[in-house]
């Protein structure tokens, strides 16, 4: 496949921000900026750069907790994104949510579950009224190989598949729930791929370390969802590299294993595409790569200034 | 061989009687018919004769309120059946605040609840409205029979009460207008406690004397002719109350407080002054009055006077009075038994000034005259005393140029 | 017109599907069969298969796609057969529903309805039988509506599918043909306002759905024993119209609450606890709780009975307050 430069450098250039936006909410997690704990996504980010790809105006998305950051890849502004995590009053919630919440309805994200799986059916909901309008627009909802063992995505699934709903769901397997791996929570080798046949569904499975690949695989899924064909799975095998939360020395797995897959840096994998295809020069890169840096520590710097909301505000956002 | 001694049934309504005191020690020998105890019922209080002859083991002590038929106290044939007696009583106490007690409370407890829904201890058992209506009605709940579930006291049961004191209350009145309870609580409640302690703990006694004010009048009137040159005008209580100030200079005795114990007589005269107020009786406090000149004490008078009837007195200024003064001469009262402000030991009252026909000099002629009278407390002074003190009052009263010198 | 309590409610999600075509229904057997009460009949012949779809078995893809339809704009009023079933998706309505808009910002609201049959009926055992609607007055979030009568179920749906909050709308399967005079033209009525059944002096009783009928069997017969019973229909368990029942206890001071939940842990135990926390100094007696007894409903239908509460056992509890 043939690629714009405009094309390639936004795929670079989503995979980049996802990843510092993943390292700055572990170091302001280590500052003790961050409530509550957060699931870092690093390793994984060229699921969402390749599979976001492949979008258009009025999808929606259904993301999870891992990494939150995709909501930036959505459109949702640092600022926002930032305050959230940190709990202030200019978070998209007003900090009542947090890290498992930041979204926007504006950018298509439909919210998501802290109670994993559970959130899996907004997806075939909210595409209800994209066949009412009668567009060719479709939901991506994401889940994580443990979840796929959570009966919800069984539901979920079997309720798109028998109404024919534009949905791709995207099974990130990033090989963990928790510390449990996926060969001890799915008898099948792809918890994602190997289920589809049970709901008549088309699937991929795909090597979640290349965007690229990523993006071909997911395209020729949602193509064909947008012609009407009803939804589909796509696999992305990829790897946690940190632990579940911060602070989980993952004493699991073998440390061989993860330094293994930490070589295959999907950041680091597109940036040798890039320059050896010569579509982009070292100081490009370093370009995009301090812009991101300094529009992301302005961005921390707003949330840490930012206030919380006051004991009489709890109470706003219960009802309409 | 040992036979009980109880309480008497001594009258037709008895059902209880205090024991005032025991005649004998505790293991005297007495005999048959002698008197070993006093002991008080509803109406008298009289003697106890022993009901038989032997040693006698009290068990139950002076100031204890027994019921009729209850022991009071054991008497032993012998010496030795005395001392059984009171080693297996002293084994039956121990015993009997194990076992015979819980029995005792249930047995109690029974008898009450049906009575009213006091339980253990203080508790009433009652509903929050039936404790909102009693609250603000001024009732002690424990005097309430409880009728609802478990013989609690339900708001029924309150209204009912209040109905039944109103009731009582208003027996000469029309039927249906119900007599109006008045919690009593507040400046009024300590009134109230103030009156009746006072009456309770001394011995007060009134002495009058009259007198003629005629000058005081006289000289009150060429005051108030100087009332600009003054800045003030002066009243006859102004006059009245330098007076009692110089009586009490004068006597020692009557500017004084007595706690029972010992009596304090005070260098300088600290004047209370009553002060009837809408919202009950205050009684200011002059300080230093005897330092005071006349314009003085008619200025601080006046401020005191306004200043309680609008009930803006400050805390302490109703305190540390040596004696007190009451003039009831506005009102058609001649005479009075006013009551002390405890600790004092005198309060000096002035009737109504009325002209009356006296005689002067073996002449009749008409005076304007006023009682003045004086209840002091006897513990502290007496006739004696008391007479001197109408004596020096009266002086200054009538010749009303001494109150200025 | 005479309609009966499940007339009432078809009639609501019609007139509210002509209202309004982003108002749709989905849940367990609604489209041909016409729900297994026959509530949704005629529903797909009117709005198509569009509008009204049958989905499976499946309460946690019901309850879950519904979010995402009222996220995005629908108006979701779906059904999950019995109440019962709604522990199913107890994570989604409990987490999700309850708090989507708290958690994600005041851009989300969740306009959705669920609907669900629930109450004992002769015999259907201790898993089709339930009230559960205490276990989601615990939740933040939540409107729960819990009909009497076919007026007030019609007026109360209606105001359900139009509230741009989620609700959840219980309906007693023993009042399904239950009739009511019902008028021709379009009413509806606020949620979180209570409504007084029957006016009394003495004593009140607050009853939730099938119970209020039960309670005002229960006043006729206090009614011939000197008692004036005043019976309070919440209809709006949450949010609760406090206002109304606190003013009728200023007047009688003696409370009783009847439902046929189990009565541990039940809408009695919070009212209860509600109303000496906040109304103690008016109240002449305990809040008496006439509830299901703790046991799971026994299938033998005189077992069933004896499990719960009957005009007799409230006229029992309001006696027990004299």
């Amino acid at each position: 496949m043939t690629y714009s430069k405009d094309f390639l450098v936004k795929v670079y250039r989503d995979l980049a921000e996802l990843r510092m936006f993943e390292e700055k909410l572990v170091e302001a997690y280590a500052q003790g900026k961050v409530p509550g704990h957060i699931h870092s996504g690093m390793g994984e980010e060229a699921v969402y750069a390749g599979t976001l790809a492949t979008t258009k105006d009025g999808d929606y998305y259904k993301i999870t907790h891992r990494p939150v950051g995709a909501a930036v890849t959505l459109g949702v502004s640092y600022e926002t994104a930032f305050s959230e995590a940190m709990g202030k009053s200019t978070g998209n919630s007003g900090g009542r949510g947090g890290i498992n919440h930041i979204s926007e309805l504006s950018k298509g994200m439909l919210g998501f579950s802290g109670s994993l799986g559970c959130d899996a059916a907004v997806g075939p909901g909210a595409a209800l009224k994209i066949k009412k309008d009668k567009t060719d627009n479709i939901v991506y909802v994401y889940y994580g190989d443990g979840t796929s063992s959570r009966g919800p995505i069984h539901e979920a699934m079997n309720l798109a598949a028998v109404w024919k709903l534009p949905v791709l769901f995207i099974c990130q397997n990033n090989q963990f729930g928790i510390s449990t791996h996926i060969s001890r929570g799915s008898s099948v080798e792809n918890p994602g791929a190997d289920r589809a046949a049970g709901y008549g569904m088309p699937s991929k499975i795909v090597d979640g370390t290349d965007a690229l690949a990523v993006y071909e695989a997911t395209k020729e899924l949602v193509d064909d969802i947008r012609k009407g064909n009803g939804p589909a799975i796509l696999e992305a095998k990829a790897y946690r590299w940190r632990g579940h939360f911060e602070g989980d020395q993952t004493p699991y797995r073998d440390a061989k294993i993860t330094e293994e897959w930490m070589k295959k840096d999907c950041v680091k994998i597109m940036e040798k595409y890039l320059l050896d295809k010569k579509v982009v020069t070292e100081d490009e890169i370093k370009a995009i790569n301090d812009e991101l840096n300094d529009e992301m520590n302005k961005a921390i710097e707003f949330a840490d200034n930012s206030p919380a909301i006051t004991a009489d505000e709890i109470y706003d956002n219960i009802y309409a | 061989m040992s036979f009980e001694l109880v309480m008497p049934r001594a009258g037709l309504t008895m059902v209880e009687g205090t024991i005032v005191s025991w005649k004998v020690e505790e293991g005297a020998q007495i005999k048959k018919g002698e008197p070993v105890l006093e002991i008080e019922n509803e109406k008298t209080i009289m003697d106890v004769e022993s009901t038989a002859d032997g040693f006698l083991h009290i068990t139950a002590q002076a100031g204890e309120i027994i019921p009729v038929g209850e022991r009071i106290g054991i008497i032993a044939e012998s010496k030795e059946e005395y001392n059984k007696v009171i080693s297996t009583a002293s084994e039956a106490v121990e015993t009997s605040s194990k076992e015979a007690t819980p029995a005792k409370t249930t047995e109690a407890s029974k008898e009450k609840a049906t009575a009213a829904a006091v339980i253990s201890g203080q508790r009433v058992r009652a509903t929050g409205l039936a404790k909102k209506i009693a609250k603000e009605a001024g009732i002690d709940l424990s005097q309430v029979t409880g009728t609802g579930p478990n013989n609690r006291i339900v708001a029924k049961d309150v209204n009912k009460f209040i109905e039944d004191n109103a009731a009582a209350a208003t027996l000469t009145q029309l039927p249906q207008e119900k007599a109006e309870v008045i919690p009593w609580v507040g400046v009024r409640r300590t009134i109230a406690n103030t009156m009746y302690e006072s009456l309770q703990s001394m011995a007060q006694t009134t002495a009058t004397v009259e007198v003629d004010v005629s000058k005081l009048t006289e000289m009150r009137k060429n005051l108030v002719e100087k009332e600009d040159f003054l800045a003030c005008r002066i009243t006859i209580n102004d006059l009245l109350c330098m007076a009692a100030i110089k009586t009490a200079k004068k006597h020692p005795l009557a500017n004084a407080t007595f706690d029972g114990n010992a009596l304090t007589t005070y260098p300088y005269v600290n004047l209370s002054v009553a002060v009837a107020a809408e919202h009950g009786l205050m009684v200011p406090v002059v300080k230093y009055a005897d330092s005071m000149t006349l314009t003085q004490l008619n200025n601080s008078l006046k401020d005191y006077a306004e200043r309680a009837r609008d009930g803006k007195l400050l805390s302490g200024e109703q305190s540390e009075g040596t004696i007190t003064v009451t003039n009831v001469g506005m009102f058609p009262i001649d005479h009075a038994t006013p009551v002390i402000n405890p600790p004092q030991t005198t309060i000096i009252g002035f009737g109504r000034s009325v002209k009356k026909m006296v005689v002067v000099d073996d002449e009749p002629c008409i005076r304007t005259m006023m009682n003045v009278f004086i209840t002091y407390d006897h513990r502290v002074y007496d006739g004696l005393e008391v007479g001197r003190i109408l004596a020096t009052i009266k002086e200054y009263i009538e010749n009303p140029e001494l109150i200025m010198a | 017109m005479l309609k009966t309590y499940a007339q009432a409610i078809g009639d609501a999600m019609k007139e509210e599907m002509r209202n309004d075509d982003n108002v749709i229904v989905f849940g367990e057997d609604v489209a041909e069969f016409g729900n297994i009460f026959g509530i949704t009949r005629g529903i797909l012949e009117e709005f198509g298969p569009d509008r009204i779809k049958n989905t499976p078995i499946s309460e946690t893809a019901i309850v879950g796609s519904a979010i995402g339809a009222a996220t995005v704009g629908l108006r979701p009023c779906i059904e999950l057969m019995y109440a019962d079933f709604a522990l199913v998706a107890f994570s989604e309505i409990y987490h999700s529903i309850g708090k989507w808009r708290f958690l994600h910002g005041p851009e989300y609201k969740l306009p959705l309805v669920i609907r669900m049959a629930m109450g004992s009926s002769f015999g259907a055992g201790a898993e089709h039988s339930n009230c559960v609607e205490s276990l989601f007055m615990h939740a933040p979030g939540l409107t729960i509506v819990s009909p009497s009568s076919a007026y007030d179920a019609k007026g109360l749906l209606k105001s359900a599918i139009r509230s741009d909050n989620p609700v959840l709308f219980f309906e007693h399967k023993q009042l399904y043909q239950t009739k009511e005079e019902i008028p021709e033209e379009e009413y509806t009525i606020p949620l979180g306002v209570a409504d007084i059944k029957r006016e009394g002096t003495d004593v009140t009783i607050i009853a939730v759905s099938l119970m209020v009928k039960k309670a005002l069997e229960a006043a006729e017969i206090l009614a011939e024993k000197g008692i004036s019973v005043e019976v309070i229909d919440p209809r709006t368990l949450a949010p609760f119209d406090k206002d109304t029942v606190f003013e009728s206890i200023r007047k009688t001071h003696r409370v009783v609450v009847v439902e046929e939940s189990h009565k541990t842990g039940g809408i009695g135990a919070e009212l209860a606890a509600m109303i000496q926390e906040e109304m103690y100094d008016e109240l002449d007696g305990p809040v008496v709780r006439v509830a299901s007894l703790d046991v799971p409903l026994p299938y033998n239908i005189e077992m069933e009975l004896h499990s719960i509460p009957n005009a007799e056992k409230i006229v029992t509890a309001v006696e027990s307050l004299f």
